[in-house]
């Protein structure tokens, strides 16, 4: 049973977000998209466009992608190569609708004064939801560092793995801003990934865009963000408000955060059931972080027994619906 | 959640061509290096981004074979808004002049800036360089018989693209902290590092001067990768 959609956009300059995103509800599915429009490799302008940025342009243009490309394939693959054919109908779609928006719109202006390999045309980073409750299925689909979660009774599972060069765990990453390795943008090859894996019987299940989890100091405190708000709120228009609040607090890049529930009757349940997690997670990884005034020496140690559960990039080998590729 | 802020140290390396022909844009070029770094610090500050601290260097390269001991002229870190007074003064004291010939040791210039004492504290950091030339380069070694040609610079350019590349081959920039701005012209060697080199921008003109439009991208591409 899929719940209601919570929604989280908030730009450090309002109406000039460079994030972006889709929603799209049908009885039995979901589909949830994040983009993330690269500013530094996408500044340049388009008069024609508004004066907007290519990196603006580009996370809307992913987005309405995305949400046009679900229309009519809503299930989630069963099997990688299933899997397969459909990330290749979606690479090419997205590919057409870059390279023809490029054409159109950005041609004329890319006079070729500045270049380098800092410089794209409309660069973004996406990462797409599917939830199929026919199958029991999910699916994530994405390309750059806008990620993928899990939340259940067992902790914040993040499924997606950043394209970014050279190796870095969801710990380190939030400091060493690794460049992006891929990513959507018009005039080159778009790959994407799959991490297909069943739904979870109760849980949550998230997008979002770098700016909301650098928001924490570590994977724990940003699990600890959502339960907290949670736990604090009466229903989910509170939970959303709070979280919001809490997250513009220490805003540093736009950010947005899409969720959806399953296996909730109501928000009641929801809490009650997350309540035991929330109390383990304050015991056992925020509290001795936050008495050593949040050092990461302790941090680190605790992330390395965070992360066993925390990691689920990688397919099971031996669950055959639950793979990447 | 507890107060979580992150702060940046922010190191630039100015290169600037100070030879004869860039008499006519010289001033230009010290305007636009003395705005370029306000106008980073003022850009991340509007976007919440706190510099904790920000240095600056100043490499003034013309060519070892025509200009002698003038032909590499390197300033410490000045740590800014602190020594200030003394990064303008510093500025001030470039001269267009020398040269010789068309092209200009532009390369060497590059591996002092890769070179330089770049801060490794600080939560985040930015190591950003910048050179301003209206010239192509010679190759590397070019200036090796001058007597004051520097020791241990890289022998090529394909050392040379190491010492950018890779933090552990004779750079010593952090990778992931590294980046490059180019106002040079289409020339060889400047559009093959923009074109092979990672986290650059090559602003393909030096003398024209940048449109309005072109700045901003061009700032928006410094400051929306810190």
């Amino acid at each position: 049973m899929l719940g209601e959609i919570m929604v989280i956009h908030m730009a450090v300059v309002p109406d000039n977000g460079e994030d972006s995103f889709a929603v799209s509800s049908l009885p039995g599915n979901v589909m949830l998209c994040v983009a993330d429009g690269c500013g530094g490799l996408g500044s340049k302008r388009y008069d024609k466009l508004d004066h907007r940025t290519g990196a603006y342009l580009a996370s809307r243009l992913a987005a309405r992608t995305m949400l046009n490309w679900t229309t009519d394939r809503t299930s989630v693959p069963w099997l990688p190569q299933d899997g397969f054919y459909q990330l290749l109908d979606l690479q090419l779609e997205v590919e057409a609708t870059f390279d023809g928006f490029a054409k159109t719109h950005c041609q004329e202006e890319s006079s070729c004064r500045i270049v380098g390999s800092m410089q794209r045309t409309l660069p973004t980073t996406l990462c797409a939801l599917l939830a199929d409750e026919k199958n029991a299925a999910c699916s994530f689909v994405w390309a750059g560092d806008s990620r993928g979660y899990t939340l259940d009774a067992d902790g914040l599972h993040q499924y997606t793995k950043d394209d970014v060069r050279g190796h870095a765990d969801a710990m380190d990453s939030l400091l060493l801003d690794r460049p992006l390795s891929n990513l959507i943008c018009a005039g080159q090859p778009v790959k994407l990934h799959m991490r297909r894996f069943a739904m979870p019987q109760k849980g949550l299940l998230f997008c979002m865009t770098d700016g909301v989890y650098h928001g924490a100091s570590s994977p724990m405190e940003l699990e600890m963000l959502l339960l907290d708000t949670m736990q604090h709120s009466a229903n989910q228009d509170r939970w959303q408000r709070k979280l919001e609040k809490m997250l513009a607090a220490v805003m540093q890049d736009d950010m947005t955060l899409l969720c959806c529930s399953c296996g909730f009757a109501d928000y009641d349940e929801m809490k009650l059931y997350y309540q035991p997690r929330f109390e383990q997670l304050k015991q056992e990884y925020i509290t001795p972080v936050r008495r050593k005034r949040g050092n990461r020496e302790v941090a680190r140690i605790l992330w390395e027994r965070y992360k066993e559960h925390y990691d689920r990039t990688e397919g099971m080998a031996d669950d055959q619906q639950d793979w990447r590729i | 959640m507890p107060d979580y802020k992150l702060t940046y140290h922010v190191d630039m390396v100015f290169c600037i061509d100070a030879t004869g022909s860039m008499r006519h844009v010289l001033d230009f070029v010290k305007q636009n290096a003395l705005n370029l770094y306000r106008d980073v610090a003022a850009e991340m500050e509007k976007k919440h981004k706190t510099i904790d601290q920000l240095r600056v260097r100043v490499i003034a390269f013309r060519d070892y074979i025509n200009d002698g001991e003038e032909a590499m002229l390197s300033s410490d870190f000045f740590v800014l808004p602190q020594q200030a007074q003394m990064f303008y003064e510093c500025m001030d004291g470039i001269e267009a002049k020398g040269g010789g010939d068309i092209p200009e040791d532009g390369l060497e210039a590059l591996g002092y800036a890769i070179r330089s004492d770049w801060t490794r504290e600080g939560v985040k950091k930015r190591h950003i360089i910048v050179v301003w030339s209206d010239a192509p380069t010679h190759e590397l070694g070019h200036g090796k018989v001058a007597p004051w040609y520097p020791e241990g610079m890289a022998e090529d350019f394909d050392e040379l693209s190491l010492w950018w590349e890779d933090e552990q081959l004779g750079g010593g920039m952090d990778e992931n902290a590294k980046r490059l701005l180019i106002f040079a012209p289409d020339a060889p060697d400047w559009s093959r590092i923009s074109s092979e080199w990672g986290q650059v921008i090559h602003v393909q003109t030096v003398s024209e001067g940048l449109l309005d439009v072109e700045y901003r991208q061009v700032l928006d591409a410094v400051c929306n990768t810190i």
